[in-house]
This record gives structure tokens, sequence and C-alpha cells, in this order.
């Protein structure tokens, strides 16, 4: 679906992300996790064609996403970014029905297609009774549903999220991964996002792409992925590990930051 | 439960869709009656009946030659130089999401201002070519502003830092002329603040062609309009080419405001207030917010020439400074009225 093969993004000759290669399967969840300043985001960016790489492709369905009319891209694969705001008076089914806007030629109003599309991304999100609510009087989780319901009225095969759950609290962060899962299972898309909370990463991701300091860690299933030793190199925390009880995924509780002493240890035993 | 809050939420579409139209409608009539308004004052007085009588049958040829030859032209550049004046203010609000953003911001008008008065106080002798010298001038400038802001693509920022430079910049060029040859700048006053004082139909039809086409460009980017309002990031999600859309949206911007400065002068003001005005009136929806913004626009100028020309008859005041007096306290007065603008 999405490959990206030796990408580096440099910002002012410095390098950002060098060198990262990933494969992204259709139907799949993948989350990108990594400490702050490790160049999720800018990956993200550079993959969904918001920003461009200094060297490396990727891949949308074989085409150099770069190179396609990037009318044609948002036909293929939507991008929420983490940072949105929409005017203070435009409703949710305002804001879903610019998802039509790829779908559209410049002379063309929207058709009874596009208002039962949008009918759709807002009953999948569960948004009916907001309808007509501007979305910046929504609450944080709302919003976020909104933006997704946009997303998913450009009815692309890949949705791509930049940190979907910050900022909300536990039980709005739960209902946008349910949401997101839900999507996944019904719609076959293929979701990929950056995520900071490593539990809800490893109870909803198929895989995982662990990223520090712009280069590509480690990547696999979350049981894989999350352990003690990645967390040490990658976080420098010390934390005990578990698995779930009920999807036998990992589970992580943070036990301390390690000591300077051990993180010299750690690198001369690396050494 | 279910139908009935779909009930309510249809009827809160129609309600929303109604008070548009009904808006619409106000817009429309108002400038019709403004405009017929247009007609029967000036340092002669006609009444709606003499004027049509005239029209119809040519009884009196008297009336007939003022409307026809003075007050109709007139009337006609009044509404295009505002419509074109507010569409450009409109465009440039979506391209640079900045509340203060107008037409002068983007270097077009002191780029004119500054070529005109050139030609106004250093050449007098060909001064007929005042309005191709102005309008090349605003373009160039503009061009000169892109040019500076231009950094592998275009960002909003350097756009607006840039503009506000190339003014400053002009804008000194502008006084420092008129300081040194400050016994020739009576000529210049009237220009510099805006004027419809002795336009015909000559004007008219110049105009005509480059409002049109500016206002369908507009009018076609409307859904470009909508994204940008969005933010770069979710507008390019869209599919929105964002230095194509910039560059044509600001130079559709930059065309309509140099074209209209080029013929009647530096009108300031209504590039930057109709536009919010019309955001008041009918929300931020482009598809909506852009026609009412040109109506709206002329309305302003219509009003503000009849203003001009009747106060202190038979002295004709610059317009553009009727418009700040005028429009400035009615701007005030509906942002403070209507709840929840500027959040």
């Amino acid at each position: 679906m999405i490959s990206a093969k030796g990408l580096s993004v440099a910002y002012d000759k410095k390098n950002v992300v060098s060198n990262f290669t990933m494969d992204i399967k259709e139907g799949e969840i993948v989350s990108i996790i990594g400490p702050n300043g490790s160049g999720k985001s800018t990956l993200l960016k550079v993959i969904s064609r918001l920003m461009n790489a200094s060297n490396g492709v990727t891949y949308l369905e074989g085409n150099d996403v770069h190179r396609l009319p990037t009318k044609e891209v948002a036909k293929k694969l939507a991008i929420l970014g983490q940072h949105n705001h929409s005017p203070s008076d435009c409703t949710v089914r305002d804001l879903v029905a610019y998802g039509r806007v790829p779908h559209k030629q410049w002379y063309e109003f929207s058709n009874y297609d596009d208002n039962s599309i949008v009918d759709w991304a807002i009953s999948v999100t569960g948004l009916q009774e907001f309808e007509h609510r501007c979305v910046t009087t929504l609450s944080g989780g709302e919003r976020q549903r909104a933006w997704v319901a946009m997303a998913l009225a450009q009815k692309t095969k890949v949705l791509i999220l930049d940190e979907p759950t910050t900022y909300l609290d536990v039980s709005h962060q739960l209902e946008v991964m349910e949401l997101l899962k839900k999507i996944n299972e019904e719609y076959k898309m293929t979701i990929i996002m950056v995520l900071h909370d490593l539990n809800q990463a490893s109870k909803y991701s198929d895989r995982m792409y662990v990223i520090n300091k712009g280069k590509l860690v480690m990547q696999g299933c979350p049981s894989e992925v999350i352990t003690k030793k990645m967390l040490r190199d990658v976080y420098k925390i010390d934390a005990h590990i578990s698995a779930d009880q009920v999807s036998g995924k990992p589970l992580f509780f943070p036990l301390g930051l390690l000591k300077n002493k051990d993180t010299k240890e750690m690198k001369s035993k690396i050494v | 439960m279910q139908s009935q809050s779909a009930k309510y939420a249809q009827f809160a579409v129609r309600k929303r869709l109604a008070k548009r139209i009904g808006i619409f409608i106000a817009e429309i009539s108002l400038l019709v009656i403004l405009a017929v308004i247009s007609l029967r004052f000036g340092s002669v007085r006609f009444s709606t009946g003499e004027i049509i009588n005239a029209l119809i049958d040519g009884s009196d040829s008297t009336i007939r030659t003022i409307v026809v030859n003075i007050r109709m032209p007139r009337t006609a550049l009044a509404i295009l130089v505002g419509a074109s004046l507010a569409t450009s203010g409109a465009l440039l609000q979506a391209v640079l999401r900045n509340p203060l953003a107008s037409p002068g911001l983007i270097g077009v008008i002191a780029g004119a201002s500054l070529s005109a008065i050139t030609i106004m106080l250093l050449f007098p002798a060909l001064t007929v070519l005042v309005p191709f010298i102005a309008f090349i001038g605003g373009l160039v400038s503009t061009l000169l502003v892109f040019t500076l802001a231009w950094k592998k693509g275009m960002s909003i920022i350097r756009i607006i830092l840039a503009g506000v430079a190339v003014n400053a910049m002009l804008g000194g060029g502008t006084s420092l002329l008129s300081v040194l040859y400050s016994d020739r700048i009576q000529g210049v006053i009237m220009w510099l603040n805006g004027t419809l004082a002795g336009k015909s139909w000559d004007q008219v039809k110049l105009l005509l062609p480059y409002v049109a086409v500016g206002l369908l460009v507009a009018v076609l980017s409307v859904n470009v309009a909508n994204s940008l309002q969005l933010g770069d990031e979710a507008a390019k999600n869209l599919g929105v080419r964002l230095n194509l859309a910039r560059i044509v949206l600001c130079s559709t911007a930059a065309f309509l405001t140099g074209i209209s400065v080029a013929v009647v002068g530096i009108i300031g003001f209504v590039g930057l207030i109709v536009p919010h005005v019309s955001r008041l009136l009918v929300g931020s929806d482009y598809r909506f917010m852009l026609p009412s913004s040109a109506i709206l626009g002329a309305v302003l100028l219509v009003s503000a020439d009849i203003v001009a020309r009747t106060v202190f008859s038979p002295i004709e005041l610059p317009v553009g400074v009727i418009m700040a007096v005028l429009g400035g306290p009615f701007f005030l007065y509906l942002l403070r009225k209507v709840r929840g603008y500027g959040h």
C-alpha cells in the first residue's frame, strides 16, 4: 500500500530523518512511536506529500507520491495533522463536506452522492446530534471525531494521523482509538499514526515502528517492540512489562528514569 | 428521538439557508435603491419619474444627457470598483488567513500610488497615461512582494512581512515626492484619495472586461478559498496545490485592485472592511461570502459617492475620505453587536 525507501529529510542541512525505510500493507494499523523530536511527525508529513524529502522515495500503490497529482493523492490518502482549526461558524456538516473537495472539479457543486457520503461519515463517527453545531463549540474529543469524519468523507484507502489522542482525556482517547479500530475493521482502511501513549499503540496496532533521532530503531508486532531493552535504549526509562490478559499484547508500567550512571553503563555495554 | 433530532437538523439547515438568501435579497435591493438615488441626486435633483420619462421617450434632453452621460457611468463605475476592491480583499483574507489582509498589504496600492504621483508631479505632460502607468506600477510592486516572499514556496508570514516592507519603501518615495513638489501637490490630492468625478463611459468600457474576468476567476475559486481557511496542511490534504492557489488568488486580487486604482485613484478601506461585514452577515463560507462581499463593496462605494458629491455640493469630496468616515463607525458597530466575532 505505502512504502518508503531510504527517506531522508534535512532542515538546514541537519538530518531530521535519515535513511528511513518502511513498508505498510493494505488494511494494517501501524503506529510510529519515538521520543519528542525524533522525527515522527516529519516522517508522516513526507509520506503524505505535505513535505518534500531530501532523499528517498515514498510509494503509494506503487507510484511516487510526490509525482502523483496532489488531487489524486487526496483521493487515496487522507492526513489529519496535530493542530486543526476551522472558521468559527463552520458546522460539523460543513467541515465534513470539505472532505468531498478532492472529488470535485472547480465548477462542480455537491450532489446527492456527496451528501450521502457526508451522512455516512457523520454516522460512522457518531456525530449525528452535533451535525449542525459549530466545530469550535465542541469538546476536544468530538472535534477530533469531526476531523476524522472529514477525512472519511474523502473516501481514501489510507488514513494518516498525527497524535490523534493528544490533549484528550482518557475516555475520549479511547473513543477515538475505538473509532479508528472500527474504521479499520469495517471499511478496511489502512491506518498509520504517530502515538505517544505506548500502551494504546500496543493495544491497537498490528505493527509498530520505533524511530529515534531520525533513524529506524526497530519494527515489528507490539510484543516484539515493547521490550525493556527498547524502553531503555530509546526512552531512557526503566519499566515493568506484562501482558494484557485479554489480548495478550504487552503493557508497560514505567518505574522511573534511568540514572545517568545506568545510561553510561548501558552505552559502554553496547560499545 | 432520532427522527426528532433529524427534523430539528433539517430545520436548522433550512433556517440558515433562508437567512443567507434573505440577506442576499436585501443586499441586492439595497444596491438597486442606491443606484436609483445615485442617478437622482447631484447638483440638480430629478425625480424617479422624470428620469424614467427622459429615458423612455427622450422628452427632456437635458435630463437625459445628465443622467445617461454623467450619472450612469459614474454609478456603474462605483459598482465595478466597489465590487472589485471588496472581492480582492476577500480573496487576500482567504490566502493570508489574516483579518488585517487587504489589497493594500501586497504592495499593489503603494506601487500604483508612487508611479501615478511620479507621472503627475514630474511629467505632468504625460498625465493621460496615469491609469496605464499606475496599473503597471501596482503589478510590478506586487511582483516584487511575491519575489521577496518566495523561498522554496510562499509562506504567508513572508508575504505579509515583504508586503509591509515594500509598502514602507514605496510610501517613503510617495511622501518624498509630495514634499519636494509641494507646490504641485494640489492636483494630486483628489487622485490620492480616490474620486469618481468626471468619469465617463470610456472608463466603464475600459474597466468592464477586466473586472468581469477577475470576478469570474474569484467566483470559480470559492472551493479553494474555503479549503485554505482550514490551514495549509488541511488544504494540501484536500488536494489544493498551495503555491499555485496562492499565486492565482493573490494575482487576481492584485489585478482587480490595480485596475480599479488605475481608473479612480486610491480607495482603501473597502477591501479591508467589506469582507468582514460580509462574513458577519452570511458567515465564512466563500460560496456565500464572496458574492456578498462584491455586492456590499458596490453598495458601500455607491453610497459613499452619493455623499461625496451632495453634502458640500458643489464642492466634491474625495470618495475615499467619505468611506473611511462613514464606514469605520458602521464596522465598529457591527463588531460590537455581533457576538462571537473575532474569536
